[in-house]
C-alpha cells in the first residue's frame, strides 16, 4: 500500500508541480519537458497497464479542462499511451537510462503524433508542422529530464526489475 | 512487488482501455456547449483545489516577500525619523548658552559617551567628533548651565568631566542680581555657596552664575587663562538663604540649573583658535 501511495504522490508531483512549475522556469525557446509523459511512463512502467490506462485517461483529462474545445482529445491519447507503456512492462532492459530517455522521447512523439493527427481532422488546420518545430525537441528535452525522475522513481522501490 | 500485487487478465485491461477510449470519445463528441459546461464542471472538481492551493501557497510567499519589504521600509522610516529627531534636539542644543560679551572663547560640542557608575555621578566622559586641542580644567557645559570641567584628556577626541557632584569640587561663582561672589561646593545632595557674608543682600530666586574669577589649585600646573571660567555661565536658583546666629556667612543652598544625571550633548568651553586642531574644519 505504501509503494502506491509512494507511486501516485511521485507521478501526482512529477505531473502537475513539474507541468505547472518547474516547466515554464526550465522552458528553452518555449520547448520544456513533458512532464504528464514521464509520469504516465513512470505509472504505466511500475503498475502496469490497467493503472496506466485510467491513469493516462485521468491526467489527459485534466489537461483537456484547459482547453474546453477539444475536451477528451488528450484523455482519449493518454489513454492509449497509458495503455501501450503498460504492455511494455516487464520487456524493457531495467536500469538503463538511454533505454529509459528512449521510452520517453517516443511516448511524446507518439502522443503528439495521435493528437495531432485527431485534431487535424477535427479543425479546419494542419497542425502537423508542429511534430518537427514542437514535439521533437521536447521529445528529446522530455527523456533527457525524464532519466534522472525515473531514477528516483527507483530509488524509491517504485520501478523493480521485474517491472 | 507492484507487479505481483497489481496484475490484471489481458481482458480486464482491455475492458478498462474500452471504457476510458469511450469516454474520452464521448467527452470529444459532445456539442461545443455541453463540452464547455462539462469542462467547467470537471474543473471544479479535478484542477481548482490544486490551483487554489498553488496560487495560496504563491500568496504566502508574495506576502511574506512583501512583509520582509516592508518591514525593511518601515525600519528605514523609523530610523530616519529618529536621525531627524535627534538632529533637532542636537542642533537645539548647539545653540547653546551665550557666552560673556567680549569672551574669546568657543563652544565645542561633544556627547556624552560614559557616566562613571555610582549613586551620584561625578564624572562623565565625553567625545568630540572633532579633533580638539583641550586641556584640563577647561569648562563644561550644557544648554541649562554650568556642568564641571575636563580633569583627565584621553586624546583628542575623548576626554572625562568631573561634575559640579564631584566632593571636592569648588567653583567661584557671583549673584547675579548683586554681583555678590561666593564659592560653590557640594554637600551631601544639594549644593551651597560659601563665603557670602551674613549681612548681605541675598534672596530666595536669585540667579547664581559662574564669576569668572580664576581659581588657584595647588599641586597642579597653571592652566593659565586656557582653563579659565568665563563669567556668565548659569549655575543655579537659589532656593533658601539664611544667616545663623553663630556663622560668619550666609547660609544659601542653591539648585542646580543643569541636570546631571541626563546630558546628551555638553560643550567644552575653549579659548577661540584652540579649538579643533589644524585642518579639522570649523565647529559652528
Amino acid at each position: 500500500m505504501r509503494l502506491y501511495l509512494r507511486l501516485i504522490t511521485l507521478c501526482a508531483a512529477v505531473a502537475f508541480v513539474g507541468g505547472t512549475m518547474v516547466g515554464p522556469f526550465i522552458s528553452i525557446a518555449g520547448v520544456a519537458p513533458d512532464f504528464t509523459i514521464i509520469a504516465l511512463v513512470i505509472l504505466s512502467l511500475a503498475a502496469g497497464s490497467v493503472p496506466g490506462t485510467i491513469g493516462g485517461f485521468l491526467l489527459g483529462l485534466i489537461q483537456d479542462l484547459s482547453t474546453p474545445s477539444l475536451l477528451g482529445l488528450q484523455a482519449l491519447c493518454k489513454t492509449l499511451l497509458g495503455f501501450g507503456l503498460g504492455r511494455l512492462r516487464g520487456r524493457l532492459i531495467h536500469g538503463m537510462p538511454l533505454v529509459e530517455a528512449t521510452v520517453i522521447a517516443i511516448a511524446v512523439v507518439a502522443h503528439d503524433l495521435v493528437f495531432l493527427v485527431i485534431q487535424s481532422s477535427l479543425t479546419t488546420e494542419s497542425h502537423l508542422l508542429s511534430i518537427f518545430t514542437r514535439t521533437l525537441p521536447a521529445a528529446i528535452y522530455s527523456g533527457l529530464v525524464g532519466i534522472p525522475l525515473l531514477r528516483v522513481a527507483d530509488y524509491l522501490g517504485i520501478l523493480r526489475q521485474e517491472d | 512487488m507492484l507487479g505481483k500485487t497489481f496484475s490484471f487478465p489481458l481482458r480486464g485491461e482491455l475492458l478498462t482501455l474500452a471504457v476510458c477510449a469511450a469516454l474520452s470519445v464521448t467527452l470529444l463528441v459532445l456539442p461545443s456547449g455541453t463540452r464547455i459546461l462539462v469542462a467547467d464542471s470537471l474543473g471544479l472538481v479535478l484542477t481548482s483545489p490544486y490551483y487554489q492551493l498553488r496560487d495560496f501557497g504563491q500568496d504566502i510567499l508574495k506576502t511574506r516577500d512583501d512583509n520582509a519589504w516592508l518591514k525593511l521600509r518601515v525600519a528605514e522610516m523609523e530610523l530616519l525619523a529618529a536621525t531627524g529627531e535627534r538632529m533637532q534636539r542636537d542642533a537645539g542644543r548647539l545653540a547653546g548658552p551665550a557666552l560673556d560679551p567680549g569672551y574669546d572663547g568657543d563652544l565645542v560640542p561633544c556627547r556624552v559617551v560614559m557616566r562613571q557608575r555610582a549613586r551620584f555621578a561625578t564624572m562623565i566622559k565625553v567625545h568630540s567628533l572633532v579633533p580638539v586641542a583641550w586641556r584640563p580644567w577647561q569648562p563644561v557645559i550644557s544648554s541649562a548651565g554650568y556642568l564641571g570641567r575636563l580633569r583627565s584628556v584621553i586624546s583628542d577626541h575623548e576626554a572625562w568631566v568631573e561634575l559640579v557632584t564631584a566632593p571636592d569640587f569648588a567653583q567661584g561663582v557671583e549673584i547675579e542680581r548683586t554681583g555678590l561672589l561666593g564659592v560653590l561646593r557640594p554637600r551631601g545632595d544639594r549644593f551651597v555657596v560659601e563665603m557670602v557674608g551674613r549681612d548681605e543682600d541675598v534672596q530666595v530666586g536669585d540667579t547664581v552664575i559662574t564669576s569668572g574669577i580664576a581659581e588657584i589649585r595647588e599641586g597642579d600646573a597653571d592652566p593659565g587663562g586656557a582653563a579659565l571660567t568665563p563669567r556668565g555661565f548659569p549655575v543655579g536658583t537659589i532656593v533658601e538663604a539664611s544667616s545663623p546666629s553663630d556663622k560668619l556667612f550666609k547660609r544659601i543652598v542653591v539648585a542646580p540649573a543643569a541636570s546631571f544625571k541626563f546630558n546628551e550633548t555638553v560643550f567644552v568651553v575653549i579659548p577661540m583658535g584652540t579649538g579643533p586642531v589644524s585642518g579639522a574644519g570649523g565647529l559652528r
